[in-house]
């Protein structure tokens, strides 16, 4: 009997010390990306992270520039209270702060995995090296542009032009090596992205000597796709008639605008089926509350239409203003005309360098509408007090033009606890 | 099934073999006890356990109460008789050699029972006298009521459950949690068993696309505890916390509730036929001005049929069987919900030897859900309703709004649970029995947005999900008595292993070439998703029990588990617990007057919660870019996670007086979870976003729970009985480990997890004077992260009163008060956001108009510009009548008929809000009902139900 029980005991042990051991299918341990057959994905993941990170910067930083204007609902797809009020806090800010900083971790930290892997030989001449690097780069531009502070890798809070520090030595790192993979578009996407960061960085010299290499036509993308609703183009179905109808031009400065120009590069339209926005708003410039005329843009038309990242026309602009930097208003306007005129838009005039600068102004803001590009412009013209005016109805005086640490960030990060 | 299983079951079935069976020898010289058992009254008892104290011979009472046992040895006897509800009682005996002797008892109805046996939380069975904690149960045979769900079944019967949630649509499920929340990261809802089968207890997927918002549904979640057939079920026991749990390991800190269903009883054949009939009614949510918040032209009153049959019998003495099957309609109460059930049950008893019991336990219910699209969903019928001329058609029209009835969403579910139990004694001291049972539930959600739908070309999302559970469950007892010390003891020991399976595959199609039904083939745009984990936990546990003069009882046990989520640095876990009992009514010097009888009990032990099966491992998610595979940061991961740990003290007693006319037991509980997991956030520049489970924090929460019941009058045509019962549950935060405050569930809940507050705090912006009247122009008072209370209830009080009159005709009424509790009501602010004028603010609006003020809180909420989301806190107390029952005994009103009894009922048909001027504080938002914090979504409450029932038994 005593024998009995104690193989019974025995087996309890046994038994409990069976092997509990679950591999699970699906997400994939950190350690097999070190392989090469992995690099691939490495750098297409760096790749929707940031296409991400800019399909929430664009919209939210166009409700908060006045590029667009609030006219549904305030969740999903909608413009927060807050935002709609000019105010971007750090408990809504999260989407933007967090999707730019893991687009450019996982881009640098890639770039890293992929010379770990490749060894610096083939790194240097790699394709997968230098796609990644030019994520790199530019999502090191969007948080440059678009976020107030700086935070690297858990790091203590700096200025933001730690962003454009590194999103210039990301490029300059691409163009290299994009070069010696005879990848001419990532080449030129680099080095017109490093002259984005160094009109950024007041590198006007370095800035336009990258630009002019950059032909007008030039332009690299960020791409989405219709097959999934996350990596959709936000802005475009935001906007969509169904279900959401979140914001118009109407009470923008593109109403008057584009009615008065025509200019193809800020089109919109309305629709006699659907009159109106979906939501209520508050405090319309008529002193109204309510219902807001539906006018939907149309730069963008489709779930997968893309985004600019940088275009040769954007280069244009950089040497109109470091013209104007120079004083030199004539050079800057025969620039901006020289678009205008092609498009066959009515040509802008000034003789002062108030008017020259409002009118590089507004030619940014219709030449960059709904890049994420114009909170960087504003902020970065305030910050050097570049003379010359805004549209009223672009409220940029009263309107905060960049996004705070987020409080995920705040409450997570050692280095930035009080 | 994988090889490490195979192994394990291989090992179980040697280890069965090698231990030895012992025939008895058979006594030469025998003889035959018969007999009927009784109630007071006279009524035949089945089922009765009828054995010879000393031997391993015994019977069960057929349908007319009678027994036999054959092969009785010669000589002086005790017989006893042992029946779940009943005080047990002994018999002297005498049985001569070939010689027959009659033996009948009668049995006394008791609601505690010291005798009364009880399994869960025990190793095997015990007495309650025995047990020293806290076991609730229900007899739910006893029950008059119709059944709709099984949370009906729970809500307002036991002291320290409570049951939530729910909405206007069919197949809503409900949350039930025992003593509150456990755990801020994991599910709370208690491990189930059913006839000893581990089955799934959380909720069943939302039928909603995988791509694309996740309000696109139906905006519900189904639970598996709704395919259990309420008709089958015999008896349910309940163990609270971790004190009771602690055999049951890893997963039990949130309770466990164990399901026993009717089995048959040795006689001929007995049918039961039950037909019911009723209806839904949705009732008041909104204000006086708006009833039903502008859903009036949607509603309806849902019809619902049903019809159950079973028959169980018992034949040779060593079988007993029980068959059910029925089916059940149900329209909900919106336009488009309809839920079809249908159940089958086979429940068989075998005895092949006089020492070995086989016990097969199987069911299979098939579910067939239409939903309305409802909640927070654009496309959805509530919305659009709620937010009138500012909704997504920019209409209040309601054939206008009625466009979304045109969204299909279907959901099939079927389900199995099967178990085996063999019960083998081959010795008078020893027992083993051993359980394998399997519970598999497969749901098809299917959701649809046709061709045309809303001018679009059409979606489809087609998700196949099934979960496995696998269950062994293997105990074995041995006792030993000392007598000449008044001393008995027992070993018990045993294993359990539970593997849990579960995945889906979804198809998702969008863009049809024309009207017609489609199929994810139809579409032009296709895509497919895969999901798949698996978590094992093995573990085995050691007990002890010593009782000394049947009085006083120390039970002392070890539970020792791994689980495949744990760490990688992490080993086996154990948790131990010990508890006593003492009897102290059979003391020499307890008064006898009064009849009372009194129990002291006290219980020490711990239990887990395991994490989830990616949780400790670093891994990047496959997501895929446009085609092209790509990799992005998923979860951090953690070598040492680990379960959290919950030590629990219980101290209470269990007392009748007046010979059982008076019961009332008392608890005290309080339970610390340490190691608690918490979401804790990860660093965003660092890459992960997802924030990682980390076993850092220190949880408290304490209560009392209180149950008084009794027989007040008991004339012939006369019977009042009475009970009530009270819960107190505090929470407290002790410890965050050094974390910040952090929000849990959705962002609109406003839960918070904060360091020396409730778990979790409903924290927001409370307006200053409420009530006061606004001075226009003077700023709005407002504090804002203001901690309103507890998101779950602090006090609960529920009745129950049975009156029985002439002709046995039984009214009862049963309601329950739950209090404390906060809740954010975000449906209130989605519209007043959108300045839809509002239920709430039509007097404001008057008073505007007019020139006159209005209060504070009216300038917060009714003016567009200055509503917050987290403004509309409300408290969450109210109080229900469950259910109003009118049981009337037709006898045999019925030719050829046993008895009729026609029930007539009605359901959480009155209630009374405390604070929240709108909505039902109990249902469900968003997220399903199994969420650490509810919040009030663009729902609808579960209505009422209204049900006659004919219960013809032949």
């Amino acid at each position: 009997m005593t024998k009995r029980i104690l193989s019974a005991l025995a087996s309890v042990v046994f038994l409990a010390s069976c092997d509990l051991k679950v591999t699970n299918p699906g997400p994939v341990n950190a350690d097999f990306l070190d392989a090469k057959v992995a690099l691939a994905a490495v750098v297409n993941g760096a790749g929707r992270d940031l296409a991400e990170a800019l399909n929430w910067t664009v919209y939210t930083s166009a409700a908060e520039s006045r590029e667009i204007w609030p006219a549904g609902s305030t969740g999903s797809f909608g413009i927060t209270v807050n935002v709609q009020n000019g105010k971007l806090t750090d408990d809504e800010s999260g989407d933007q702060w967090e999707r730019g900083q893991r687009a450019r971790w996982t881009a640098e930290q890639g770039a890293a995995r992929i010379k770990r892997v490749l060894g610096d030989a083939e790194y240097a001449r790699s394709l997968q090296a230098a796609q990644i690097l030019v994520w790199a780069g530019f999502a090191n531009r969007l948080l440059g542009e678009n976020m107030c502070t700086g935070v690297i890798d858990g790091g203590a809070a700096e200025e933001s032009k730690v962003y454009f520090t590194r999103a210039e030595a990301m490029f300059t790192q691409a163009m290299t090596v994009a070069s010696a993979a005879n990848n001419t578009t990532l080449a030129q996407a680099a080095q017109a992205g490093r002259a984005s960061v160094r009109l950024d960085l007041g590198n006007f010299s370095g800035a336009v000597s990258d630009a002019g290499t950059i032909a007008s036509p030039f332009k690299y993308q960020m791409t989405y796709f219709a097959t999934e609703q996350v990596l959709y183009n936000r802005i475009y179905f935001a906007d969509a008639a169904q279900p959401y109808r979140a914001y118009t031009q109407k009470w923008t400065w593109v109403d008057g605008y584009r009615r008065a120009t025509s200019d193809p590069r800020t089109p919109f339209d309305s629709s006699a089926a659907q009159l109106q926005g979906d939501g209520a708003v508050g405090n319309q410039p008529d002193g109204t509350s309510g219902k807001v005329r539906w006018y939907f843009q149309t730069k963008y038309t489709k779930q997968d239409a893309g985004i600019n990242l940088v275009s040769g026309w954007e280069m244009r602009l950089i040497e109109a203003e470091a013209k104007l930097v120079g004083n030199d208003i004539a050079g800057a306007m025969a620039i901006i005309n020289a678009r205008r005129n092609a498009l066959n838009v009515p040509l802008v005039t000034a003789t002062t360098v108030d008017a020259a600068w409002t009118a590089l102004k507004r030619e940014r803001g219709i030449e960059l509408w709904l890049e994420a590009r114009r909170m960087g412009d504003i902020r970065r013209w305030k910050a050097l007090n570049r003379p010359g005016s805004y549209d009223v109805r672009e409220d940029v005086a009263s309107r905060d033009t960049c996004f705070p640490v987020s409080l995920q960030e705040k409450q997570s990060n050692p280095n930035l606890r009080p | 099934m994988h090889p490490a299983r195979l192994a394990f079951v291989a090992r179980l079935l040697v280890l069965a073999s090698v231990l030895p069976s012992t025939a008895l020898s058979q006594a030469t010289q025998t003889g035959t006890i018969r007999g009927k058992v009784t109630a007071a009254g006279g009524a035949p008892l089945p089922n009765v356990q009828v054995s010879i104290v000393g031997t391993r011979l015994g019977t069960a009472t057929a349908r007319d109460g009678g027994y036999v046992i054959t092969g009785a040895p010669m000589g002086p006897h005790t017989l006893r008789f042992r029946l779940i509800a009943y005080t047990p009682a002994s018999k002297p005996v005498t049985v001569t050699d070939g010689g027959g002797v009659t033996v009948d008892a009668e049995l006394t109805a008791a609601v505690v029972a010291l005798d009364e046996v009880v399994v869960t939380g025990t190793a095997g069975s015990a007495r309650r006298r025995e047990v020293g904690n806290s076991i609730g149960s229900i007899n739910v045979a006893d029950n008059p009521q119709p059944q709709t769900d099984f949370g009906s079944l729970l809500a307002g019967k036991i002291s320290g459950v409570q049951v939530s949630g729910g909405s206007g649509n069919a197949g809503a499920g409900k949350s039930i949690r025992l003593r509150g929340n456990t755990s801020v990261a994991l599910s709370n809802q208690p491990l189930f068993y059913v006839d000893g089968v581990r089955v799934r207890s959380d909720e069943y997927p939302k039928n909603v696309a995988e791509t694309g918002s996740n309000l696109r549904s139906g905006n519900i979640n189904s639970s598996p505890l709704n395919d259990i057939n309420p008709d089958d079920i015999e008896r349910i026991e309940v163990v609270k916390g971790a004190a009771a749990a602690t055999l049951y390991g890893t997963d039990a800190a949130a309770g466990v509730i164990q399901i026993f269903t009717k089995r048959g009883s040795q006689g001929a054949p007995a049918w039961q036929l039950n037909l019911t009939s009723g209806f839904n009614k949705l009732q008041k949510f909104g204000t006086d001005a708006a009833p039903l918040l502008f859903m009036e032209p949607f509603v309806r009153n849902g019809q619902s049929y049903g019809a159950q049959a079973s028959v169980s019998g018992g034949t040779n003495n060593n079988v007993r069987y029980f068959f059910s099957s029925g089916t059940d309609a149900t329209q909900g109460v919106l336009p488009n919900d309809l839920d079809r059930k249908y159940n089958v049950r086979a429940n068989f008893d075998f005895a092949p030897a006089r020492n070995l019991l086989l016990s097969w336990n199987s069911s299979y219910t098939n579910d067939h859900l239409d939903n309305t699209p409802a909640g927070n969903n654009a496309h959805g019928l509530t919305l659009n309703a709620f937010r009138r001329d500012r909704n997504y058609f920019g209409s209040a029209d309601p054939d206008t709004i009625r466009q979304v009835l045109a969204y299909k969403l279907s959901t099939k579910i079927d389900r199995a649970i099967i178990g085996l139990t063999t019960t083998w004694t081959p010795l008078a001291a020893f027992s083993s029995r051993a359980t394998i049972g399997l519970d598999r539930a497969g749901v098809e959600n299917r959701n649809l947005r046709p061709y045309g739908f809303l001018q679009t070309l059409g979606i489809v999302n087609d998700q196949r999900w099934a979960n496995r559970t696998l269950s062994i469950d293997w105990v074995n007892s041995l006792t030993h008595g000392f007598r000449s010390r008044g001393l008995n003891t027992t070993l018990s020991f045993g294993t359990q292993y539970v593997s849990s399976e579960v995945g889906d595959n979804s198809s998702y199609a969008e863009g049809f070439p024309g009207p017609g039904e489609p199929t994810v083939s139809s579409g032009s745009l296709k895509n497919a998703f895969e999901n798949s984990q698996t978590v094992i936990t093995g573990g085995g546990f050691v007990q002890g029990l010593v009782g000394l003069n049947d009085r006083y009882f120390v039970t002392a046990g070890l539970r020792i588990d791994g689980n495949s989520a744990f760490g990688k640095n992490f080993g086996l876990q154990r948790y131990p617990k010990v508890s006593a009992s003492w009897v102290t009514s059979d003391e020499q010097w307890w008064p006898s007057t009064f009849g009372t009888t009194l129990k002291l009990r006290a219980a020490l032990g711990q239990a887990g919660r395991a994490p989830g099966a990616f949780d400790a491992v670093q891994t990047w998610d496959p997501v895929g870019w446009g085609g092209q595979p790509a990799f992005r940061p998923l979860n951090l991961g953690s070598p040492n996670l680990g379960p959290e740990r919950t030590t629990e003290r219980e101290l209470g007693f269990d007392l009748t007086a007046f010979s059982n006319r008076m019961t009332m037991d008392f608890t005290a509980f309080n339970a610390k979870t340490t190691d608690a997991l918490f979401p804790v956030t990860s660093i965003p520049s660092l890459g992960f976003l997802n924030s990682q489970l980390t076993n850092v924090g220190t949880l408290r929460k304490s209560g009392i729970e209180l149950t008084v019941g009794g027989n007040l009058l008991d004339k012939t045509l006369l019977g009042i009985n009475a009970s009530m019962s009270l819960t107190t549950n505090k929470s407290r935060v002790a410890s965050l480990g050094g974390a910040p405050a952090f929000q849990i569930g959705a962002g609109n809940a406003f839960a918070w997890v904060i360091e020396g507050q409730q778990v979790p705090m409903i924290r927001g912006r409370k307006v200053v004077d409420p009530n006061a009247l606004h001075t226009p122009g003077a700023p709005l008072e407002v504090i804002q992260d203001y901690n309103f209370g507890p998101s779950q209830p602090t006090r609960i009080i529920a009745g129950n009163l049975s009156v029985r009159t002439w002709r046995h005709i039984n009214v009862s009424v049963r309601g329950e008060y739950q209090g404390g509790a906060f809740i954010s009501e975000n449906s209130s602010y989605q519209a007043l956001s959108r300045s839809v004028l509002w239920p709430t603010c039509f007097s404001a609006y008057d008073n505007i108009k007019a020139g006159m003020p209005i209060t504070n809180f009216e300038t917060a909420t009714c003016i567009q510009k200055n509503v917050k989301s987290d403004m509309l806190i409300f408290p969450a107390d109210f109080f229900k009548l469950r259910d109003l029952t009118v049981s009337v005994p037709l006898g045999k009103l019925i030719p050829q008929t046993n008895s009729t009894m026609l029930v007539l009922t009605a359901q959480n048909f009155y209630r009374r809000n405390y604070g929240m001027p709108m909505f039902d504080p109990e249902q469900s938002g968003n997220d399903g009902f199994n969420v650490a914090a509810r919040y009030i979504s663009e729902h609808i409450p579960a209505p009422a139900v209204y049900i006659s029932s004919l219960r013809i038994s032949f």
